[in-house]
């Protein structure tokens, strides 16, 4: 499918900057005795063969993407950055509470974004607790 | 003589079961299984304990594919090399029919595998001896080579996704001097990124966030009609494919077993060229079920074979062949040869529980569960996704009770939705990053003994022979390439 040939460069420029950091990040690396290369050999040469590879991406851009790619408009995003909040809710409130209310809290915030029924969802997300937390607080006893 | 006593016999079904919970929840490995039941395994004759380690692994390595049927998640990085087929083959014609491929697949795989145990595990226990650095270096490039042509069409993007995979992998400790790398001032990531939580982000939380954005109509339709004749789906289905490809299941198990008893990642390499090779040779676009059958034959033929050099050598071949050497020693049993002729009732009571567990609870263990995973893929989609999501964050956590794997996780999630909505393969990923850590390794321990001797790489007689499957996976693997691109010229 073809798209913008600006856009579709754009991998082979992230690719190119995170080569570029690689190889920075890199340069501090020791060597072993004698001069030979030492931990930062491996990343090196991985950072030239992205940054070949990202050139060549530059050069021919791929006009294959995901069909669906194009279909992203501002709810799509909203719905990810939902998806996103249900994950980082988990970090936030699992100290505090069980596992299993912690997953259950992040299904009920998935349900929403996902736009389910709220009854569906309060069901899910409650069976869904309860059979994390069975399986993590009370079988393994995490 | 009695292979496996009652006792034995129970242990392998309870053992069969607690595997398939495990293998199937992401998060939950093999590993941690076999971990968790040694303290108990303390306490049990060896007669008892070891069949059901046996079970726990082998049905785990198959549970693992639930994951992919249903979410997208593989259970192991050998998983990987085809959980996009077993996902799109189990929405599309049923989660029965693609998990009996698998359960059956790796029924096959993992009996051709035992019996190679039973016949051979000396003979090869001595070819695995004679493996140094250089020969694993090779093995690894084998890997890495077969893994960029299994990526479809572009090349170049599998690369990439291979190299970010590879450059994933360099984070912590590095393998020569100990020095720390890319950990961003952070001790947490001194140890590394754990794959299984970089797996759950890649393939599983990208999913919920690919049709979170996309919205429910992004949904892939279940096979609906499929359901009532479920025998059919599970059994004489995937049976009738298994004996039409009788020769892909026979090479690939091969393969499975002739590079899975290498310690190390020997199963996941078996898998990824098993799969690599259908993927080169075929002359269908698609193929899903052979790249499947391809892949799980192999995985579990490797998980016999594992045992190879743990049994014949004492060295164990993976995590839970090691903690088995363990419970060897518990029991005050010496693993190596002289096991094959002090211990034989304790060596025909292995392989009985192997065949055991891959002639009966396999399939058995594999319906049940392939159940359970049809009726998680009849929730509405609305319903599935934040499932799914809470699994993936739980799964992460569960890893190490550590939060940042969560973390992890969710950027892993977000860097993998980039890639596929840009055409990049993700499975590269994953092999990228259990194949680095091997191949940096390998690579500069046989440079360094060799006081950097670019020739010491070709001098060794196995090294050459791997060295040219790599050379003859690069000239097949551009050959189908050119013939699959011109192809899809001709159908456009």
């Amino acid at each position: 499918m073809p798209c913008n040939s600006i856009v579709s460069r754009i991998p082979g420029v992230v690719f190119l900057t995170l080569a570029a950091f690689t190889w920075l990040s890199a340069r501090n690396f020791p060597s072993l005795p004698e001069g030979y290369p030492g931990p930062g050999l491996f990343p090196n040469v991985l950072a030239f063969l992205l940054a070949l590879a990202g050139i060549g991406l530059i050069w021919r851009p791929s006009v294959e993407v995901d069909t669906s790619a194009q279909r992203l408009h501002r709810k799509g995003i909203t719905r990810i950055l939902g998806g996103l909040s249900g994950a980082i809710l988990f970090l936030l409130i699992n100290p505090w509470i069980s596992i299993g209310a912690a997953a259950g809290m992040t299904c009920l915030v998935c349900g929403i974004v996902m736009r389910a029924r709220i009854k569906a969802v309060l069901i899910t997300s409650t069976a869904a607790g309860i059979a994390i937390h069975l399986l993590f607080s009370g079988l393994l006893a995490l | 003589m009695t292979l496996v006593s009652w006792e034995g016999f129970l242990a392998l079904i309870a053992g069969a079961l607690y595997g398939a919970l495990f293998g199937a929840v992401p998060g939950l490995t093999a590993t941690l299984a076999v971990a968790l039941f040694i303290p108990i395994a303390f306490f049990l004759d060896a007669a008892i304990a070891l069949p059901a380690i046996i079970a726990i692994s082998s049905v785990a390595i198959y549970a693992g594919d639930v994951g992919s049927a249903i979410a997208r998640i593989p259970g192991t990085p050998a998983s990987a090399a085809y959980a996009d087929e077993l996902h799109n083959l189990s929405r599309s014609r049923g989660a029965l029919y693609g998990l009996g491929i698998s359960a059956l697949g790796s029924s096959v795989g993992g009996i051709l595998g035992t019996l190679v145990l039973a016949g051979g595990a000396l003979a090869l226990a001595t070819l695995a001896a004679m493996f140094s650095s250089f020969e694993y270096f090779w093995i690894a490039v084998l890997g890495l080579t077969a893994g960029v042509f299994a990526s479809g069409r572009h090349l170049l993007k599998g690369f990439i996704s291979l190299l970010i995979g590879l450059l994933l992998s360099t984070v912590g400790i590095d393998p020569t001097l100990g020095y720390p790398r890319f950990h961003f001032g952070n001790p947490a990531f001194l140890g590394g990124l754990d794959y299984i939580a970089v797996m759950i982000g890649l393939f599983g939380f990208s999913e919920v966030l690919y049709h979170m954005g996309a919205g429910t109509k992004s949904a892939p339709a279940a096979h609906a009609s499929i359901h009532r004749r479920a025998l059919n789906n599970f059994y004489a289905a995937p049976l009738k494919l298994i004996r039409k490809a009788r020769k892909l299941v026979v090479r690939s198990s091969l393969l499975g077993i002739f590079v899975g008893f290498l310690p190390g990642a020997g199963a996941d390499i078996g898998a990824w060229v098993a799969c690599s090779l259908e993927k080169i040779s075929a002359k269908r676009q698609k193929n899903e079920e052979r790249v499947v059958l391809a892949g799980v034959s192999s995985n579990n033929a490797a998980v016999a074979s594992a045992w190879i050099p743990a049994l014949s050598l004492g060295l164990p071949g993976d995590t839970v062949t090691a903690m088995v050497l363990g419970v060897f020693m518990m029991k005050g049993v010496t693993p190596g040869p002289l096991l094959f002729q002090e211990q034989m009732p304790l060596i025909w009571m292995l392989f009985g529980a192997f065949l055991i567990a891959n002639i009966l609870l396999l399939p058995t263990v594999g319906l049940l569960t392939a159940r359970i995973a049809r009726t998680a893929l009849r929730l509405p989609f609305s319903l599935l996704l934040p499932v799914i999501a809470a699994t993936c964050v739980t799964g992460a956590y569960a890893i190490n009770n550590n939060p940042l794997d969560v973390g992890v996780m969710a950027l892993m999630g977000v860097v993998a939705l980039m890639l596929r909505r840009g055409g990049f393969p993700l499975a590269q990923v994953v092999l990228g990053m259990v194949l680095g850590p091997i191949l940096e390794q390998h690579f500069m321990v046989s440079a360094i003994k060799s006081n950097w001797s670019p020739l010491s790489f070709f001098e060794r007689p196995v090294a050459l022979i791997l060295m040219g499957a790599c050379v003859a996976t690069v000239i097949l693997g551009i050959a189908a390439h050119k013939r699959r691109l011109t192809g899809s010229d001709e159908g456009n």
